[in-house]
């Protein structure tokens, strides 16, 4: 099993939306040493928009050049608070990722963790994208007695 | 010779449960490292770790900042991956 881990705090909240993307992108090639291969497709892809380069290089790079399960950690959900721009895209892609298990072998291998103090649907604005309701809930409560 | 300090029990100490010296033991704020003998497993740690390797999507909810944050479940989920 591959991992990567993005923490949206530390891709920053001055720049644009390629820029965020690209930091996703880079992300995802450093940690699965798959960096050259990405940001080729990322720059082959540039007359479509970022959300959509990002998504092409899940679908042409990561998945193709990969065979074990890979699970991405999302780690300071919530700052997707302080961009510029609307990221409901981004959890729309997410939820993408889950819809292609039906139809497209390869992202049963992808699994998303999304890690924050708020739920992804409280994180979406836009009413119309469809509730992100695929995910099994974590809820980090206190400890219990019996686990001190 | 030892001698006595008003106030202060020299009798030898039962053995502490954690040695509070160990420098894996006490971290002042930030994220524990996945072998940091202070990090306390607890159920949320189990069902994430078996939530991810069953592929199924999982989401986290926090209370709180990071800075008070006990946790660090994607430390923990990564020490436990398979090869």
């Amino acid at each position: 099993m591959k991992t990567v881990k993005i923490d949206l705090q530390s891709v920053g909240s001055n720049l644009s939306v390629d820029q965020w993307y690209a930091s996703l992108v880079r992300q995802f090639g450093r940690q699965l040493g798959l960096e050259r291969e990405s940001f080729e497709c990322w720059g082959e892809n540039y007359q479509i928009g970022p959300f959509g380069r990002w998504l092409s290089v899940i679908e042409q790079v990561v998945l193709p050049n990969t065979s074990a399960p890979i699970v991405v950690f999302i780690d300071e959900v919530d700052f997707v608070r302080s961009l510029p721009f609307s990221t409901d895209e981004f959890f729309a892609g997410i939820r993408e990722c889950f819809n292609r298990r039906a139809g497209d072998e390869p992202f049963t291998r992808l699994t998303f963790c999304i890690i924050g103090s708020a739920t992804p649907s409280q994180l979406v604005q836009n009413v119309a994208i469809t509730p992100f309701n695929v995910g099994i809930e974590v809820k980090l409560t206190d400890f219990a007695r019996s686990e001190l | 010779m030892e001698i006595p300090i008003k106030g202060v029990n020299t009798e030898p100490q039962p053995q502490a449960l954690v040695d509070l010296r160990e420098p894996r033991f006490f971290i002042a704020g930030g994220t524990l490292a996945a072998d940091a003998a202070s990090y306390l497993r607890r159920g949320a740690d189990d069902l994430l770790l078996r939530t991810l390797l069953e592929g199924q999507y999982a989401h986290v909810l926090i209370r709180g900042r990071r800075e008070n944050r006990p946790w660090s479940p994607e430390r923990r989920s990564n020490s436990n991956r398979q090869a």
